[in-house]
């Protein structure tokens, strides 16, 4: 047995030796040549990736790495592939017990595993990178810092009017009346919306829903009143959150603030600050996520800023990164 | 026990020591003691080692000190034991005709046991691979039917573990020769340290040993031979088949290889049955215990059925001396032919060696003869 294969350690040598003695199943299945070589890929492309200067709010270039790694993932199956016809080993007579094809499948299924696996590394690699250059706390207070700023600059062309959605709830409802508007005239009250203190009347327009339904929006809803076993209306806190999480911070543990929180706390007491100034803060913490100065912002009035208010369009914010702060889109505050 | 070992001793005076070593070898194998195949695989290396350097010089006196020394161990350990001879496999009455083509295979009778070596042979395009192949297995039979006595309802499966095939085109091996041997032995149940030891006893009972660590493209398909040899043995089959394995052989290699599997044949700790097919006819004859004889997709002599049923003596004759001087020596007691490159000399009243004695005392010259009364060549026509 001797070592003719490239950038073979004696550790796996001894291993090859070992199993070519004790396991010629697992030996001509070529699995652990498999992991060796791509471990050793693995910590090649992971050095590459973190050599290569890559800025985390440019562009992602994660799909070029992808395409070449699947290139190599493809060559690396086809290569492993021959092997195994090579050996003949889909036709191998002896003394191979059920258990032992049962593990041989199992490594094989693992090392296809791992050469799949080389196409998440570049992402991976980015993603660290990425996380070590802006924390979660970091992106999650400067979020909350731009939606407060906002609010406080741009108070007084905001709505502060809460909406309210008045519904009836049907056990079943066909698709085709989906919150189908109706109209209720003098309904009858129930004992729920005699003993509420302010019942509101029973008649008016409604948009059907079922029950199922009505727990989902029970759910996203600010505010509940419930005028009986069949109608609900929903208040709604305005839009006050123009920033939002995407992709991988949903999971973080740091929250964001939401819009009853910043109504709570900046509009309900609300104290006019200096809007120039507050208009600057924002911005400066947009710039620090901007990747290069002059790239993909908007423009209004021929003034370079980060986002902008529209009464038509509403809030707009662009922003070059897309796996981790890609597009916010400000919501309309209608 | 006592006659092998008598034998190697014969052998080793004679000077015929590789022919000593492998049978040295074979002896430690049957005793079943690792400790003595690892000393008796030594002294086969001490032998080859000094048989590569081609020295004339005699072998160091070591050497014949050591292999004495274990020839007595085994003499004074090894038990007497007797093969049991078992049947291996029984055809009947089987067939074989082909969808494409013209040719098929008649109806055969055959039976194979443990410790026998049967030799098939025949022309070109007669047979002989088709009949080798449907008894392994590889070729569905139309009628009659294949029983392998030792195999209860065996499957596909049992029957490639049972009977090994090695054709005469042999398939590419990948890898280093020694890995592939190897493998095949752990394969074969034979792991750790027993896998290293009887892949080294393997690679020198076939002195392979020089080219272990070679690959398929460096060697000649002599050696191809050999080594799959060597690999099929290490799986321990019950049954062995090969198609003309002396095709790609020299003549050294062809006495030695068939003199290896008559011996192998005959091993007391694991007899096999062996079915060779062979253009060679004379050294098939002197090594198989029966010879089969196919022509035209029929058997139609086995060796011993000759014997019994030859009712004229035949014999090869090469000469320089003109046909008319050898029939006018002869008379017409003798038929004679004439094959282009020797005659065939056919007589129902003169034996053999009266035919010889005739043209001898006529002051024939006799380039070559051979008594082929009892051989299957006398059907080669």
């Amino acid at each position: 047995m001797e070592n003719r294969r490239p950038f073979l350690s004696n550790f796996m040598h001894a291993i090859d030796k070992n199993l070519l003695l004790h396991k010629p199943e697992n030996w001509t299945a070529r699995t652990h040549l498999v992991w060796y070589y791509g471990i050793l890929f693995i910590g090649i492309l992971s050095t590459l990736c973190l050599v290569i200067p890559n800025d985390p709010r440019a562009d992602s270039t994660v799909g070029y790495w992808v395409l070449f790694t699947i290139i190599i993932s493809i060559v690396a199956l086809i290569f492993w592939l021959i092997f195994l016809l090579r050996f003949n080993v889909f036709k191998r007579f002896g003394k191979i017990s059920s258990i032992g094809r049962l593990k041989t499948f199992g490594l094989y299924f693992a090392s296809v595993g791992l050469i799949v696996f080389f196409s998440y590394v570049p992402a991976l690699i980015e993603t660290i990178r990425a996380n070590l250059a802006y924390g979660d706390k970091e992106i999650v207070d400067d979020i909350n810092n731009v939606n407060i700023k906002i609010v406080q600059a741009e108070f007084d062309s905001l709505n502060h009017v809460w909406s309210r959605d008045s519904f009836y709830v049907v056990n079943e409802l066909h698709y085709s009346r989906y919150e189908e508007v109706v109209e209720l005239q003098n309904a009858t009250s129930t004992i729920d919306s005699i003993n509420n203190k302010n019942p509101s009347p029973s008649y008016g327009s409604y948009r059907i829903i079922d029950s199922a339904d009505l727990t989902v929006k029970l759910k996203s809803a600010d505010s509940t009143q419930k005028i009986n076993d069949s109608i609900y209306i929903l208040i709604t806190c305005p839009n006050y959150t123009f920033l939002d999480f995407q992709y991988n911070l949903k999971n973080t543990k740091y929250k964001l603030l939401d819009n009853k929180s910043i109504y709570k706390d900046i509009v309900r007491n609300f104290k006019q600050p200096n809007i120039e100034q507050t208009r600057k803060e924002a911005l400066a913490i947009l710039n620090k996520y901007r990747y290069q100065k002059n790239s993909d912002l908007v423009y209004v009035n021929g003034q370079e800023q980060p986002y902008y208010v529209d009464a038509e369009g509403g809030f707009f914010l662009n922003n070059q990164r897309t796996d981790i702060y890609a597009n916010y889109q400000l919501q309309n505050a209608d | 026990m006592q006659n092998r070992v008598e034998e190697i001793r014969s052998f080793l005076n004679h000077q015929d020591y590789s022919l000593a070593v492998r049978r040295m070898l074979d002896l430690c194998l049957d005793f079943g003691n690792h400790q003595l195949i690892a000393r008796a695989i030594a002294l086969s290396k001490t032998y080859r080692l000094h048989e590569n350097k081609k020295v004339s010089s005699l072998l160091p006196n070591a050497f014949l000190e050591q292999a004495n020394f274990l020839l007595a161990e085994l003499e004074n350990t090894y038990p007497n034991s007797v093969i049991q001879q078992q049947k291996l496999l029984s055809a009947n009455n089987i067939s074989k005709t082909y969808s494409k083509g013209n040719f098929s295979l008649q109806s055969i009778n055959f039976e194979l046991k443990t410790s026998e070596v049967v030799g098939v042979v025949g022309e070109n395009g007669n047979g002989k691979t088709t009949l080798l192949r449907c008894l392994a297995g590889q070729l569905a039979i139309d009628t009659g039917s294949i029983t392998y006595t030792l195999l209860q309802n065996p499957d596909y499966y049992d029957v490639k573990n049972h009977v090994v095939f090695i054709p005469q085109r042999i398939p590419r091996w990948y890898g280093l020769l020694k890995d592939n041997l190897h493998f095949s032995a752990s394969l074969a149940g034979l792991t750790g340290k027993e896998n290293e030891l009887m892949v080294e006893f393997m690679l020198e009972r076939l002195n392979l040993s020089s080219y272990a660590h070679l690959t398929w493209n460096q060697i000649s398909s002599g050696y191809r031979t050999r080594f799959e040899l060597a690999r099929i043995l290490l799986q321990k089959p019950s049954l062995l088949i090969l198609d003309e394995p002396l095709a790609n052989l020299d003549i050294n290699a062809q006495q030695t290889i068939l003199t290896d599997l008559w011996y192998i044949a005959k091993s007391e700790s694991h007899p096999l049955g062996i079915i060779l097919s062979s253009q060679q006819l004379h050294e098939v004859e002197k090594v198989a215990d029966s010879v089969l004889f196919i022509k035209q997709g029929a058997c139609l002599f086995r060796t011993g059925d000759i014997a019994e049923i030859a009712v004229s003596n035949v014999i090869e004759l090469e000469t320089s001396a003109e046909r008319n001087a050898v029939i006018q020596i002869l008379g017409e007691h003798v038929q004679v032919q004439f094959n282009g490159g020797f005659y065939t000399l056919t007589s129902s009243t003169l034996s053999s060696n009266e035919i010889i004695l005739k043209l001898l005392e006529q002051n024939i010259s006799i380039n070559y003869f051979r008594d082929i009364t009892k051989s299957t060549k006398r059907y080669f026509n």
